[in-house]
């Protein structure tokens, strides 16, 4: 009995801590940091202050966010549109590749994804292997200048974001009974109709995740629109490092971060209550 | 029209070069309730799902309301299905389960939606129900809802499948009872795919028994209980004591057996021959059992001993152990008239049993 809740207490108090040190702490630092004044020498000074959120009330500010709102939305949007399609085919499969086909998903992980993108140079420009082959085809005629345009860094976001998409949904369309679509057929429903009342509001928790862990990432990987975009394509994450990097302003940057943050809280919010109707849902294939 | 809701003709299905039905032929009369019986592995789910057409059978025909439905999809069958576990919709409320199936036909208007699900959430009870989810219901209380919601199409037949396998004992008990006058209410032709003899017995007006992908025997669940067609049929339906018999002589009427060392004079109903191999089957409650002082003539009866008393309140069952060191299952009933049921392991007694209530079976090989 004692034993037992001394385990019980040592659990929980790890993972306080683990999560008050390497989860909260950061946070509070950041908080703390966008309340502060700007200090070029000594990079802040302890004197509380508004005026870096003041700041971000800039027509500036808004267009980057907004221009990086499009950005991100668009990519999430194309990554829905591969990864639903292929997360739904690989969980349906009855094959031996099925976990083959998985694990190819996750390879790319294995390789930094700043050297994948550097590697994307290669296929997009004006010499590259795509414009190589389109012309050797006869599809084009001139070289198509993709790379430095907002073109070239959705490529390189959907490249590296869908297996963010794919995983979850493959999570989620796993689980999915199969015969609920059996029943809808039973029922007279057509495919159409099976998909928009059936699947999709079954497999809701699965997109909400998917579009989460890849449309914040969008919002905030700077080094493909470093790479990819030129210097032309500004995104939030863009903005934060230049703060911190080059302006060295450490409160404005932490600003943008918090602005981020809190962003993140909110889709999560909206992910949690998606959630709530995926767990009655798994609450009812168990009986 | 023939009477007949749906027809099967040699119908045949494989999967991967395994077959799991064979040479499968009945017929189905309107408003009739048809279980489909047998052990899992059988076939009767694959059946089933080429009834309701989510799979094509490989040969022959199936025919619902004398029309070949090769080829016709689950929606144009006027078959509904009650699936295992029932695979209500999670995201929708139970009005909405009822109404999925009447949305999809289109032209319907919704007055007349919401009148028929009503109606049918009348016919099962539910009425106060019909804004909770599934996952607020209980289990009998799902079933319902499933079954309303396959019947609120109006089909020709009924197809359910185990519907009453992931409940407890007593619930299923009730809902038995419940789904058989639910049935005769509707006048649909219910066909219930169960692998529970008991459940089979109690519910149906025909019981299909099926083993390995083919039927064994077609019946009412009288005749597959007492006239089993094979040893099969009576191991798999109910208990049954087998004798290993041996035909001496055979006259037009009757013939002359040795069972157990002692020679018995049976009806010859399936006209057998001499020295052919063959088993009397007797259910454990055609057996009785007395005390060596009950009884005075002993020529066609069998000693033993008794094993086992297993008290089971309205019966008692006995297990007896012969000489020749089979043991035989026997159910004793407490009647009025009868004042002595008190045997106790170890006691010696005579087992008997009322001729003619026993059936012969050649063998199988």
């Amino acid at each position: 009995m004692k034993a037992d809740r001394l385990f019980k207490w040592t659990n929980i108090a790890t993972i306080w801590l683990w999560l008050s040190l390497f989860a909260l702490l950061p946070i509070i630092l950041v908080l703390i940091t966008s309340c502060l004044e700007n200090d070029p020498v000594h990079l802040v000074r302890w004197q509380f202050t508004l005026e870096n959120y003041r700041a971000l009330i800039n027509p500036i500010y808004f267009k980057v966010f907004w221009h990086s709102f499009c950005i991100a939305g668009l990519c999430t949007l194309i990554c829905l549109c591969l990864g639903f399609p292929f997360a739904y085919l690989l969980a349906r499969m009855q094959s031996k590749y099925k976990s083959l086909l998985l694990f190819l998903v996750i390879i790319p992980f294995w390789t930094s994804s700043l050297i994948r993108t550097y590697a994307i140079i290669s296929i997009l420009k004006a010499k590259g292997l795509l414009n190589t082959v389109l012309l050797s085809l006869g599809i084009i005629h001139k070289p198509l200048s993709i790379l430095y345009t907002p073109s070239a860094v959705i490529i390189g976001l959907v490249y590296s974001l869908l297996p963010f998409m794919i995983l979850p949904l493959y999570a989620n369309i796993e689980k999915l009974d199969i015969r609920f679509i059996d029943a809808a057929r039973d029922l007279g429903a057509n495919t159409i109709t099976i998909f928009a009342r059936v699947i999709l509001p079954l497999t809701l928790s699965g997109i909400v995740g998917g579009i989460v862990l890849v449309f914040l990432p969008a919002m905030s990987m700077f080094y493909i629109p470093d790479i990819l975009g030129g210097a032309k394509s500004l995104l939030v994450g863009n903005l934060i490092q230049n703060e911190f990097l080059s302006a060295h302003n450490w409160p404005l940057g932490s600003a943008v971060s918090m602005v981020l943050t809190i962003s993140m809280g909110l889709l999560l919010l909206i992910y949690r209550r998606a959630d709530k109707i995926g767990q009655q849902h798994e609450s009812i294939s168990e009986i | 029209m023939n009477g007949n809701v749906l027809e099967l003709e040699g119908v045949y299905k494989k999967f991967h070069d395994q077959e799991i039905l064979k040479d499968i032929h009945f017929e189905v009369k309107h408003g009739e309730f048809l279980t489909l019986l047998g052990p899992s592995g059988c076939g009767k789910t694959t059946l089933l799902r080429l009834i309701s057409g989510f799979e094509e059978p490989d040969g022959g025909i199936i025919r619902i309301n004398g029309k070949n439905v090769k080829g016709l999809p689950p929606q144009q069958r006027h078959v509904n299905t009650v699936f295992q576990s029932y695979a209500l919709f999670p995201h929708l409320n139970v009005f909405d389960n009822i109404a999925f199936g009447l949305r999809c036909k289109g032209g319907v208007t919704k007055a007349t939606i919401k009148q028929q699900v009503e109606d049918a959430l009348k016919m099962v009870k539910l009425e106060h129900l019909s804004e909770r989810k599934p996952y607020q219901l209980s289990g009998g209380q799902q079933q319902r809802v499933a079954i309303a919601r396959a019947v609120v199409n109006n089909p020709s037949i009924l197809l359910l499948d185990e519907p009453l396998s992931s409940l407890d004992y007593r619930l299923r008990k009730t809902l038995q009872l419940e789904l058989k006058q639910l049935q005769t209410q509707l006048g649909i032709t219910f066909i219930f795919v169960t692998h529970d003899q008991e459940e089979a017995l109690s519910m149906s007006d025909r019981v299909v028994v099926m083993h390995e992908g083919r039927i064994e025997q077609i019946g009412t669940p009288r005749e597959v209980y007492e006239e089993p067609h094979s040893l099969r049929v009576a191991r798999f339906i109910g208990e049954v004591n087998i004798f290993e018999t041996q035909v001496v002589s055979v006259d037009e009427h009757v013939f002359h057996v040795i069972i157990e060392g002692k020679q018995f004079t049976l009806k010859n109903r399936r006209h057998f021959t001499p020295d052919q191999k063959v088993y009397t089957l007797v259910r454990p409650e055609d057996l009785e059992v007395w005390s060596p002082s009950e009884v005075t003539d002993t020529s066609q009866m069998f000693p033993g001993v008794v094993e086992q008393v297993i008290y089971k309140g309205s019966t008692v069952d006995l297990m007896v152990r012969l000489e020749s060191k089979t043991l035989l299952a026997a159910t004793q009933f407490f009647n009025e008239d009868d004042e002595k049921l008190d045997f106790h392991s170890g006691e010696s007694v005579w087992v008997h049993w009322i001729p003619g209530w026993e059936v012969i079976l050649p063998d199988e090989g």
